[in-house]
Parts: structure tokens; sequence; C-alpha cells
């Protein structure tokens, strides 16, 4: 990448070092570098440390080995430690959190935020903006009919279409030579915390340590500090920084690291329609907004969040893709796919079909399931008593699922298997086993990692406050999606740029009434 | 599409070309089908996917397993008279696929492999397995 040469690499800075600043900024993700930019050109002395360098490399990114000792979970690469972080990576999907996600629901264990959706929506706003997503229209109906798509027929106050929209934006490419180009914001390359130091009274932090591979330590101090290196390295951070108090930074009331959720991902059932119609097509990949626009939309399958409250569920949403099952290839109990597909046709529609020329593809629509994970004390990333190269422990992931969001899919799987055939769209085949406990063997996550330094106005229910500064100390904050309460199943990157431009606003007040 | 036929009209028209050659005045003349066989004919555009599906439903849900029962079932669900030959297949496919839907609607449904199907459809092919 060219246009970065004012980023410093922290590796050449003699060992010993002492840097003072206003407001240190750990991790250069889309939290990260969306709240440093809100700092741009003000009298705010930035500092932006980022672990690695501006691509990727295998000995740091080896710096962020976990180990997996709960259900299985794809770590490798899932978290991206160079400029610009999981961006490098992202699919850009995004898509806002809904009221319900927001609400503290009687039958979901801890969940609720302590505001709602309105508060967020100016927020939202302006992160479309940051990930250059257009405008925040998100009506599939509208959209799908401009685009000359159309929606499944399904009952919306039961199985309704939301709409997601595409921009993968690479937050480090895109605004790294801004960030150079500012004169109050200095990036530091491979420049990675290993502990933030609290002062004497255990009231704030005073500083941060920082090591290299090539072995110098500085530290840095300042004012303030942002915590926001993503939803598994955030808790190891305060758990690992543990020398003033033995159990780690905010973790008084033992939550640092719990309470961590995934989505659940899985594809388990395929949804057989008589005829392939590429006018849903809209469902099965991001389609252009407009000509020539950078920007995707997308529709997908959801729960009407109000028949999510009468079933008292997790909040349920499923991806929609091609899948070819084969036509003739008898099920066990003795029947095919192509059996189904005339069962839903009366005598007459094959030579339709004939005369008329309509499409016969041996394809289904398979569901990629996607779901909120229930909050989990249980659920949680902890310290492993092995150390990477810099000394600090390794993440151990224990990723744990509750009875409840099982059952909360079997539930959903039967409305939209019920829905399919009222509305006469087609049948539905599932493949769920029968055994509860067994329902999602092979789910996996989808790479978001949410709630182990979840939010929460009281300090033994939650690590931060509304504000997002870590209860009990004065001037640490945690950005990110670990700061979620409860989670829903939209992506989190939309949401995680929202609240940094939220927090930038908090830290600008803050500065401007106590300096 | 004017250069398309609709599919209602073919049905309505394979339908015609059916009462046509059953007709006692046709040329064709056969016995009136019943009621049970025209149930039958209508579970599925063909009938082995008919036959494999109800064998199935059969092999799971014996009760109730005799042509009789079922079709006493059917009628009930298809607000028919068991001993009528019911309306012309235009409207009998129509009930049909109201009932359907309604099955749907109101959980009354089947799993079988993993298909989530209805009562009505299930009991249209077990009808068919049974030999109508």
């Amino acid at each position: 990448m060219n246009g970065f040469d004012n980023f410093i690499d922290t590796r050449k800075i003699d060992n010993g070092t002492r840097i003072e600043t206003d407001l240190c900024i750990i991790g250069s993700g889309a939290a990260g570098i969306t709240l440093a930019r809100e700092f741009a050109g003000s009298q705010t002395r930035i500092a932006l440390l980022e672990t690695g360098g501006l691509n990727f490399e295998a000995d740091t990114q080896q710096l962020g080995t976990i180990q997996v000792v709960g259900r299985p979970y794809p770590v490798e690469q899932c978290r991206l430690r160079y400029f610009g972080g999981t961006t490098n990576h992202w699919g850009g999907h995004c898509s806002r959190l809904e009221a319900i996600d927001f609400e503290e629901r009687d039958w979901i264990p801890d969940s609720g935020w302590p505001f709602g959706r309105d508060y967020m929506m100016p927020f939202y706003e302006r992160a479309h903006h940051v990930i250059e997503l257009g405008s925040l229209d998100y009506d599939a109906a509208s959209i799908a009919a401009k685009l000359n798509y159309k929606l499944f027929p399904f009952d919306p106050l039961k199985v309704r279409t939301s709409l997601s929209r595409y921009h993968a934006q690479r937050f480090g490419i895109r605004y790294g030579a801004e960030l150079n180009s500012s004169g109050n914001i200095t990036t530091y390359l491979y420049a990675t915390v290993t502990s933030l130091d609290l002062d004497p009274g255990h009231r704030f932090v005073s500083q941060v340590t920082v090591k290299t591979l090539a072995g110098n330590t500085v530290t840095v101090a300042a004012k303030r500090f942002v915590v926001a290196t993503g939803g598994i390295e955030n808790a190891r951070l305060l758990l690992d920084s543990n020398e003033a108090q033995p159990k780690g930074i905010g973790n008084g009331h033992d939550l640092v690291g719990r309470y961590f959720m995934e989505h659940i991902a899985y594809p388990k059932s395929v949804i057989r329609p008589p005829v392939m119609d590429p006018a849903y097509d809209i469902y099965t990949g991001e389609r252009p907004y407009l000509d020539g626009d950078p920007v995707g939309v997308r529709c997908h399958l959801a729960l009407h969040q109000d028949l999510t409250r009468e079933l008292r569920i997790p909040k349920f949403r499923t991806e929609i893709g091609l899948a070819k099952v084969p036509l003739h290839a008898p099920f066990s109990a003795g029947f095919s796919m192509d059996d189904i597909t005339n069962l839903m046709e009366r005598a007459g529609s094959k030579l339709d079909r004939v005369i008329n020329g309509a499409p016969w593809h041996p394809t289904c629509y398979e569901l990629l399931n996607y779901t909120e994970q229930v909050p989990n004390p249980s659920s949680r990333i902890s310290l492993s008593t092995d150390k990477n190269a810099l000394g600090q422990h390794l993440t151990k992931m224990d990723w744990r699922l509750t009875e409840l969001g099982r059952e909360g899919i079997r539930i959903a799987h039967r409305v939209i298997a019920e829905e399919v055939g009222r509305s006469g769209f087609g049948r539905y085949l599932g493949f769920l086993p029968e055994e509860e406990e067994r329902i999602l063997d092979g789910a996996v996550g989808g790479m978001h990692h949410m709630g182990t330094t979840r939010m929460h106005d009281d300090p033994r229910r939650g690590v931060v406050d509304r504000n997002c500064k870590i209860h009990g100390l004065e001037n640490i904050y945690m950005a990110g999606s670990s700061v979620f309460p409860s989670c829903g199943w939209p992506n989190p990157t939309l949401t995680i740029t929202a609240l940094s431009l939220r927090l930038a606003d908090h830290l600008k007040s803050e500065m401007t009434f106590h300096g | 599409m004017a250069d398309t036929i609709d599919r209602r009209t073919l049905i309505g028209a394979f339908a015609a070309a059916t009462a046509i050659l059953v007709a006692p005045d046709s040329g064709w003349a056969m016995p009136p089908a019943s009621l049970e066989a025209r149930l039958a004919a209508l579970a599925a555009s063909e009938p082995r996917s008919a036959h494999a599906i109800g064998r199935a439903y059969l092999a799971t849900h014996p009760t109730p397993g005799t042509l009789r029962d079922i079709h006493a079932a059917l009628c009930a669900r298809l607000r028919l008279d068991s001993a009528s030959r019911g309306p012309d297949n235009h409207a009998l496919a129509d009930r049909i696929d109201a009932a359907i839907r309604a099955d749907f609607a109101h959980g009354d449904t089947v799993t079988l492999s993993g298909w989530v199907m209805s009562k009505t459809e299930l009991q249209l092919c077990a009808l068919a397995a049974l030999g109508c």
C-alpha cells in the first residue's frame, strides 16, 4: 500500500520509549478506524495502535492463536491481525438490529440493551456513510420491484423478507490515506498491546504496554483508552491485564469473557417449488442496487418479530442458496424429489410446460439458517495457560449453546415449512435430527464474536455501561461487538460502526467538559 | 402473456377432454369414474409419484389404512358426500388445493422422510397407492 508514510513502525522505536497522547485507540478494524476518523483534524492527539502491519503476516497472526475447548469452532484466520483488521476479508453484509433485539425479552435470559433502536437510527445513518452503503433503505418490497424481482409469496406477519445491503468496505485501504494525512492521528504498526496498566489507586488506566516481535517494548500514556480489538481479543486483553487486579481489568463480577455469542449457522433444509423462477434471484445472491453501483442488495427470510415474541423463541433468519438435490434419487421412504414435485402439480401441468416453455431446473432452494444465540454465561472466552511469542496468555474458547436455542430452531423451521405449503409456494424438506441435543451438530458460527464485555447499566450484569465505559474505571472504553448484550441475527459490522460513531460523540462531549 | 395458454385453462381443457372420453354417448364410452378414482387421479401429476408417496405414508401411518376409511376421511376434509360423484374436476382440484393450504395453515401436517406435507395430500396419495 502507498500513502502510509506517516505510519510508524513500532519495531523501530527505541526500547523503553514512552509515548504520550490524548486518546489511545487499540485496534484498527472497523471500530477503531471509525472512531479515529471522527477525530481527524481536531486538536485531540490520537494514537492508533495496530498489532500487525499493512498486510497479512503469519507470525503476527499467530499471536492470536485460539485454543478451542468447547464445541468445534474453525478459528483459523477468523480474525485478521493487520491494518484494517477483519474488514480485510469481510463479506460486506449489513443490516440493522431490529427493535426486538434491543428489548429485554423475558424468555431470553440476560437480553436487552440500555437503549432502543430508535435511539440508534441516527448512528446507523452515519454508519451508512462510513461503509458507503448508500441510502438507509431496507424496504425489500420496493427495492425488489425496482430491480424487477419479486418476493416469495409468504405472509409477512409470519415469514417476512428482510433485505440486507452489501459493500465490502476495506477500512484500512479506504481510510488509511486519510488517517495518514491527518495531522493529529498517529498510527503505530506492529504495536501489540500486552497489558493495560492501572494507576496505583486502581481508578483509571495510566498507560498500556506495547511489545513487538522485534523485542522492543514501549508504553503509551493517554487521558483515555479505547479497546477495539474484536470480540475475542477485547476480553483476552482485559483478562490478561491482571497485574494489579488478579481477575483482570473490569472483571470484578466475573463477567469478562462470559456470554460469548455467535450467529449459529447451519444448512439443514431445502424448499422445493414446482418451478424455479429466476424472478426470485434477489434471494440467491447479491444483486447490484444500481447499475455500476458497488452496493449490493439481497433478500433473506426471517420470522417476523411479533411472531417471534408470540412463540417466545430466539430470533431466526435464513439466507437462501441454490442447491441441486438429485430429482430422481429416492429418499429413505422410497420416493424422490421428483415425486414431491409431481405432488404439487395436477394433470396437464407438464404439458403446460412443454407448450409454454417454462423453465425446469433440477434445483431447489437451500436454507442457510442463521440464528441468534441466546446469551449464555457458560459460553466464554478465558485464558489458556499457554503463551504466545510476546508472553501473552493464549485465548481459550468454550463456545456453548443452550436448549432454548435448539428448541427455537425447531419451532422456526416448522413455521417456515407450514408457510411454504400454505402459500402454495412449494414443499419443505428438513434434515434436523429427531434428537433435540443433536439438532445443531455440525453448526458453525458466522465469525461474529459478540458479548464478551457486555453492556449493562448494572455493574453486576455488564462489563461496560451504556457509554461503553468499563464499570468502576474512569477512562477506558470498549468498542466493537464485545459490548452487544444480545445479538439478534443481523451481521454485526454495521452496528459496530454505528456504536463507534456514538462512542466518538460521547468522548468528544466528555473531553469538552472534562478535558 | 397473450401467446401462452393459462395453466387453469389447460387443466380445464384436459378435464373436458377426459369427460368427453368417458361420456356415455361418446364412441369411447366407459363406466363413470368413481369419486375415489377421481380423487386419486388428482393426487399428483404422475400416478407413480402418488403411489410412491402413498406407500411411504401408509407404511408409517397405518391408520386409517383401508380404502374406505381413507376415502371417508378425505370426504370429511373436503366436505364431499362420499356417495356422490362430487363436483367437476376443476372444482374438485380447487377444493383439494384449498384443503391442502388449510392443513398447512393449521399445522395439520405429517413429516415423511423430512418432507413436511399436508394430511390431505398424503391421504390422496394413499388412495392412489391402495389401487384407486
